[in-house]
């Protein structure tokens, strides 16, 4: 057989959008006010205090959204098993 | 996080859901710092506390890999008309709409990202919904080299940039004039005449949060080369 070419290091793309397709679905099951810390913070990589002035709540507040929409997002994209939500 | 000791579970018992806000609340940093000590010395004694600390962090690295959608072409055309069809303002009160420009622009980055996170479809659906159909593309901005900060703000979220609209040929164009600001993230641009001279305003980030380069080249700018008419690094 013919020398197959290494496998290219980029990820499948069909994974990739697998894979965004999952995280916006299991988002989308989020309250809407801890999706948005989720996503600024976890997603967009804004700094928690940064989102916080953008939400215009407190640092705590956003700490707290993201904590619930991760444990929330933790169980739902399979990290965490069902009996845990 | 409970009372309850690591030896009242059995490793295979599901983590209470109490346990888990809990351990989310420490994995985020919520509690104060002795009590934040504790939890973590209690977590590390607990193999099911590592193992949800654990999955929040795979949780956490699965979300901080999703790219963004790229805004479809026609999103952007409508945001540019909608943004158009904004009264202009006069010039003396350009540096005076900066702060409540940024404010717009934090509301309007907040309904994207609410919508991106319920997925690109509502984020047509939302935009398509909101903002009027396209017209006709306005009158290039006469603007002068002070007041390019002000214009470059109120320019995030404009798409007016004629050829340059093409991914390709706007890498090209930088390549040419501004190596150093290929691989920037194009916010937004418009067409506009500089000082007299006719230009394309791009507003590129920086990759700091906060911080744009706002880089103004000819209108023909592309893989044969152009001119740069200005360039500014904010933040």
């Amino acid at each position: 057989l013919p020398e197959r070419e290494l496998a290219s290091p980029r990820p499948d793309p069909a994974v990739e959008v697998t894979t965004r397709m999952a995280v916006g679905e299991a988002l989308a099951m989020v309250p809407v006010e801890q999706r948005i810390a989720v996503v600024l913070v976890d997603v967009q990589g804004y700094p928690v205090a940064e989102a916080a002035a953008i939400l215009e709540v407190p640092v705590g507040t956003v700490k707290s959204r993201c904590a619930r929409g991760r444990a929330r997002l933790a169980v739902l994209l399979g990290h965490l098993r069902e009996e845990c939500r | 996080m409970n009372d309850r000791t690591p030896e009242s579970r059995g490793p295979d018992d599901p983590a209470d859901p109490d346990d888990l806000i809990g351990l989310a609340e420490l994995d985020a940093d919520l509690p104060d710092p002795a009590e934040a000590a504790a939890g973590r010395h209690d977590a590390r004694a607990d193999p099911r506390a590592a193992e949800v600390l654990d999955a929040l962090a795979a949780t956490r690295a699965e979300l901080g890999a999703v790219e963004e959608p790229e805004l479809p072409s026609a999103v952007a055309a409508r945001w540019a008309a909608a943004l158009a069809a904004e009264p202009a303002l006069p010039q003396d009160d350009l540096r005076t709409a900066v702060r409540p420009a940024r404010r717009r622009l934090f509301r309007r980055h907040l309904v994207v990202v609410a919508a991106a996170a319920a997925g690109v479809v509502g984020v047509v659906g939302a935009v398509g919904v909101l903002t009027p159909r396209p017209g006709p593309a306005p009158p290039p901005l006469a603007v002068s080299r002070v007041d390019l900060v002000a214009v470059a703000t109120s320019t995030v979220g404009t798409m007016d940039v004629g050829a340059l609209d093409d991914p390709a040929r706007r890498a090209a164009c930088l390549r040419a004039v501004l190596p150093g600001a290929v691989g920037e993230r194009l916010l937004g641009g418009r067409r506009v005449v500089l000082d007299g001279r006719h230009g394309v305003l791009l507003v590129l980030a920086t990759g700091t949060r906060g911080g744009l380069h706002v880089v103004t080249v000819d209108p023909e700018c592309g893989p044969a080369g152009g001119a740069l008419l200005a360039q500014v690094r904010v933040g």
